[in-house]
C-alpha cells in the first residue's frame, strides 16, 4: 500500500465498493427500501413484485453499494443462497404486520444462518421491521423474540422499525450497516 | 414401505416436521364441521382471509359466520339458520373485486359481498309427502263438512300424522305438521283453522353447496353455484342474476358435491349422499351411481384426473376414477373427520389430507401414507390454500374449538416415500398436469404486465451488454504487453480496380525470431478480401516479408480494409492497420 493510498484511506477518499444482499419474504418491502436509497431522480414510481432478482446501485457516506434485491416469492427463494458468498452485508426485511408468516421468516432466516457460505462468517445483518405504520404491526422487541435473534452471537446485527414508503427509520439503519461494513472490510483491507 | 409408513412425522430440513406452526388459538371456540371453512379475499384487497361457518353451541341457536385474519377474529355475522356449507366464488372472469361468499343455511342461500349481505336466494318449495297431504285434506274436509266446532277430527288428524312421523321420520314432514304436533292441544284448532286452506308444502332445504367453473381455467374465474337439496336435486345457480339455469336430477339428497370441468364445455358433478351413495351427474343426462359405500361418507375431494376420493365413516378412504371405477381403498387407523386435497404444484404432487380421530392429520399420496401433522386435538374441519400472503397454509379447526394454522415448508419434499413404490411398476403413467400452476400464473402475469416485463427485460439486456462491453474493454486494456516480439505491418494498394491487390509487409522489429502462431486477418468493410486469413511463417529479425491479398469493393463507394496481425490464443491483435480502397471509376462504355 503506497503512501497515497494510505492517506486516501485515512481520509476516506478511496472508492469503496461493497455488495449487500437484500432478502425477506415477498411483499415485505425490499424493493421499496432499495428504491428509497437511490437518488431522487433515479427512483421508480411504482414497484411491482420482483421476478428473480434486481441489481441496484446506490452510495452512502462514500461507500458504493451494489444491492441484490432478491424476490421473496417462495418459488424464487432458492436463489438467495447463490448470492451469500459474494456479499459483505445482509439486509433482512420483515413485514411486521404479517404475523401469520413470522414463522416462515424465521425458517428462512435459520436456513440462511446455517448455510455454509454464511455460518462462521462475521457478516453484518441489518433487520428492518418494515411497515411499522400499519396498525397491527409487531414491535421490534416482539420480532427479536419471534425470530430468535438473540441467538446470533458471531455476527453483528441490528434491528430497526422502518416505513419504506416515507423512509422513516431507513437513514440510521443504513448508517449502522455502512459503519459495520467499513469496520469489518474496508479498514482492514 | 411398512417401516416408512408408521405414524411418526418425517424429519426433513432443519426442524423435525414439514410444517411450521403459524397459529394456535385453543380458545377460538369455533364449532365447524367438514365443508365449513373457506379462504376468501373478502374485500378484494389481495389478502385472503379465513371464513368459518360456526355452528355455535348446540343449545342455543347461535350460528355465525366468522372471519379471521391469521389468528385474529375480525368480524362475525349472525345467521338465522344452521349453515350446511359455504363457498367463495367470483362472478366475473379476472375480476378480484367480484369475489363473494355464499352460505347455504336452511332453505336459503345467503350471498355476502365485502362481508355485507348482498342477496338472499330462497330454494323452491318441495311437494309435501303425498300421504301427509291426503290425510290432512281428507280429515280436514270431513271436519269442515261436518261443520263441527269439536276437536275429534283434529284428534284423529294428529293421530294419523303422529303415525306418519313414526313411519317416515321428521325429515319428510312439512314444518306445519311438525309445529301442529308440537303444540298444546288447546291451541291446535285455531292453528288448523288458520292454515287449512293454504296448500301444504315443504320448504326446499339446501344440504350442501359447491361451485363449478363457468368457462375459464384462470385463477380468478367466474363460477356457478351448485346447491344440493333435500329433494335430490342439484340446482345450478347463475352468480350474476341468481337465477336457476339448470337442475341436475340426482334422486337422492347429497351431503357433499364437487364440480369438475367447465360448465360451458364438459363438466361433471360428483356427489355423495347421506346414506353412502356415491355418483356423478352430467349436464343434460341422468345421474350415474358409482358405488354404494358401506357407511355414510364424511367428505369428498377431487383427485387428479377428475376422479374423486371419499372418506367414509367406517374408517376407510376410497379412490375412484373419472369413470367411477374404484382405484384403491385403504383402511385408516381410526374414523375420519374431514378430507381435503393438498396440491403441491412445486413438486408436481396432488396429495390428500385426512383428519383421523386421535391420529392427527394424515397426508396421503394416492394410497400411500407420506406424512402426518400431529395436532393437540382431533381436527373437525380443514382447508388448504392461500391465506394472507401465505400460499401453503393448512387451516384446521379442532373438535375442542381451537384454530390451528400450519404452513407447509418451502423445502418440504414428499418424494422420498414414493420412490421405492414407483420403481417396480415402471410402466405406470405419471400424473403430469397439462398446465402447471406456475405456468398458468406466469402466463397471466405476462399478459397483464407485458409492458413492464418487456421493459425490465430490456433494462437487463442493456445492463448485460454494457457489462460485456466493459469486460471486453478491461480485457483489452489490461493485456497491454504485446509480448517479446513486436511486429509492425504496413500495407499498400496496388492496381486500378475494380480488383485491387493489397501488399502487406510484415516486419519483425525485435532482435530475435518472432513468435509462432502469427497470422493476418483482413476485415473488409464494403469490400471482399481473399483470402481473409493468412498464416505467417516464423519471421526473421528486421526482414520485411511481403504478403499479397486480393480485394475488390462491393459497390461504387470506396472500401476499407482493416488488417490485423494476431497471435493464436490472444484476444488483442499484435499489430493493426487499415487502408482505403479507392472508389472504382465507372467503366467507360465503348
Ligand atoms: N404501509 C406500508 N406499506 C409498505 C411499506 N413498505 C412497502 N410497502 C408496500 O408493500 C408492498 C410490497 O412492496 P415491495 O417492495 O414490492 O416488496 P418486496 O419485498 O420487494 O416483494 P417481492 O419483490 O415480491 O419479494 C408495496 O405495495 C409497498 O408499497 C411500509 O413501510 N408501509
Ligand atoms: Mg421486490
Amino acid at each position: 500500500m503506497g503512501l497515497f493510498d494510505r492517506l486516501a484511506n485515512i481520509f476516506g477518499l478511496r472508492k469503496k465498493e461493497v455488495n449487500v444482499l437484500v432478502v425477506g419474504l415477498n411483499n415485505s418491502g425490499k424493493s421499496t427500501v432499495i428504491n428509497h436509497f437511490k437518488r431522487e431522480e433515479e427512483r421508480c414510481i411504482d414497484i411491482v413484485p420482483t421476478v428473480g432478482f434486481n441489481v441496484e446501485k446506490f452510495a452512502f457516506k462514500n461507500v458504493h453499494f451494489t444491492a441484490f434485491d432478491m424476490s421473496g416469492h417462495d418459488r424464487y427463494r432458492s436463489l438467495w443462497e447463490h448470492c451469500y458468498k459474494d456479499c459483505q452485508g445482509i439486509i433482512f426485511l420483515i413485514d411486521s404486520s404479517d404475523k401469520l408468516r413470522l414463522v416462515v421468516a424465521k425458517e428462512e432466516l435459520d436456513m440462511l444462518l446455517q448455510h455454509p457460505d454464511i455460518i462462521g462468517r462475521k457478516i453484518p445483518i441489518l433487520f428492518l421491521a418494515n411497515k411499522m405504520d400499519l396498525l397491527d404491526s409487531l414491535t421490534t422487541v416482539k420480532l427479536v423474540a419471534g425470530l430468535g435473534l438473540e441467538r446470533i452471537l458471531d455476527k453483528p446485527w441490528h434491528i430497526r422499525a422502518t416505513n419504506a414508503v416515507n423512509g422513516e427509520g431507513l437513514q440510521p439503519a443504513i448508517e449502522w450497516l455502512t459503519d459495520q461494513i467499513r469496520d469489518i472490510y474496508i479498514n482492514k483491507r | 414401505m411398512t417401516a416408512l409408513s408408521d405414524d411418526r412425522p418425517a424429519a426433513t430440513g432443519l426442524g423435525g416436521s414439514r410444517w411450521l406452526e403459524a397459529v394456535w388459538e385453543p380458545e377460538a371456540r369455533l364449532y365447524v364441521l367438514s365443508g365449513g371453512l373457506e379462504i376468501l379475499d373478502v374485500c378484494g384487497e389481495g389478502d385472503p382471509r379465513l371464513v368459518c361457518a360456526d355452528l355455535g353451541t348446540a343449545t342455543t341457536n347461535s350460528a355465525k359466520i366468522r372471519v379471521y385474519k391469521g389468528g385474529d377474529l375480525i368480524s362475525q355475522h349472525n345467521l338465522g339458520d344452521s349453515p350446511s356449507g359455504l363457498v367463495g366464488f367470483y362472478s366475473e372472469n379476472g375480476e378480484h373485486e367480484s369475489g363473494a361468499l355464499a352460505v347455504a343455511a336452511g332453505s336459503s342461500v345467503y350471498v355476502y359481498k365485502n362481508m355485507r349481505p348482498y342477496f338472499k336466494y330462497c330454494l323452491p318449495p318441495m311437494e309435501a309427502h303425498a300421504e301427509e297431504r291426503e290425510k290432512s285434506l281428507f280429515r280436514l274436509q270431513i271436519w269442515h263438512r261436518a261443520g263441527l266446532e269439536d276437536d275429534p277430527n283434529i284428534l284423529v288428524l294428529t293421530e294419523d300424522l303422529e303415525t306418519l312421523l313414526k313411519e317416515h321420520g321428521a325429515s319428510v314432514l312439512s314444518p306445519r305438521t311438525l309445529k301442529l304436533l308440537g303444540m298444546e292441544s288447546n291451541l291446535r284448532p285455531s292453528f288448523v283453522e288458520q292454515y287449512r286452506r293454504v296448500p301444504l308444502t315443504r320448504p326446499g332445504v339446501a344440504t350442501t353447496i359447491a361451485t363449478i367453473r363457468k368457462d375459464s381455467w384462470n385463477n380468478v374465474a367466474s363460477s356457478y353455484l351448485l346447491i344440493g337439496t333435500e329433494s335430490g336435486q342439484i340446482l345450478v345457480l347463475d352468480t350474476r342474476a341468481f337465477t336457476v339455469i339448470d337442475r341436475l336430477q340426482l334422486g337422492w339428497s347429497p351431503v357433499a358435491l364437487v364440480g369438475t370441468g367447465l360448465w360451458a364445455k364438459e363438466s361433471r358433478v360428483v356427489a355423495v349422499g347421506r346414506d353412502g351413495k356415491l355418483g356423478a351427474v352430467k349436464r343434460g343426462s341422468a345421474s350415474k351411481l358409482w358405488s354404494k359405500l358401506p357407511a355414510p361418507a364424511v367428505s369428498l375431494s377431487i383427485l387428479p384426473g377428475e376422479g374423486a376420493a371419499v372418506a367414509v365413516m367406517d374408517g376407510s378412504l376410497w379412490g375412484f376414477s373419472k369413470k367411477g371405477a374404484r382405484l384403491w381403498k385403504i383402511q385408516l387407523p381410526n374414523i375420519p373427520l374431514d378430507l381435503v386435497g393438498l396440491p403441491v404444484p412445486q413438486r408436481g404432487l396432488s396429495l390428500l389430507a385426512v383428519s383421523v380421530a386421535r391420529f392427527g392429520v394424515r397426508i396421503y399420496d394416492g394410497k400411500h401414507h407420506v406424512d402426518t401433522i400431529n395436532t393437540m386435538e382431533a381436527v373437525s374441519a380443514m382447508k388448504y390454500g392461500r391465506m394472507g400472503q401465505e400460499e401453503r397454509a393448512m387451516t384446521m379447526v379442532t373438535v375442542g374449538g381451537g384454530l390451528n394454522v400450519r404452513i407447509l415448508k418451502r423445502t418440504a419434499d414428499f418424494s422420498t416415500y414414493v420412490a421405492p413404490e414407483m420403481l417396480p411398476n415402471f410402466g405406470s403413467r405419471f400424473t403430469i398436469p397439462k398446465k402447471t400452476r406456475l405456468f398458468v400464473e406466469q402466463t397471466i402475469r405476462e399478459r397483464s404486465e407485458a409492458v413492464k416485463i418487456h421493459d425490465t427485460f430490456h433494462r437487463g439486456l442493456a445492463r448485460l451488454r454494457l457489462h460485456t462491453a466493459k469486460k471486453a474493454v478491461d480485457e483489452l486494456t489490461t493485456n497491454q504487453d504485446s509480448g517479446p516480439s513486436p511486429v509492425i505491418i504496413d500495407a499498400s494498394v496496388l492496381g486500378l480496380g475494380p480488383d485491387y491487390m493489397i501488399k502487406i509487409c510484415v516486419t519483425n522489429v525485435s532482435d530475435a525470431l518472432s513468435d509462432t502462431g502469427l497470422f493476418i486477418v483482413c476485415r473488409g468493410e464494403n469490400a471482399d478480401v481473399k483470402p481473409r486469413v493468412l498464416n505467417l511463417p516464423l519471421l526473421p529479425s528486421t526482414v520485411p516479408i511481403p504478403v499479397i491479398v486480393k480485394a475488390s469493393p462491393r459497390s461504387m463507394i470506396s472500401g476499407k480494409v482493416k488488417i490485423l496481425c494476431c497471435k493464436k490464443g490472444r484476444v488483442k491483435p499484435v499489430a493493426l492497420t487499415s487502408i482505403i480502397l479507392p472508389a472504382v471509376e465507372e467503366e467507360i462504355q465503348a
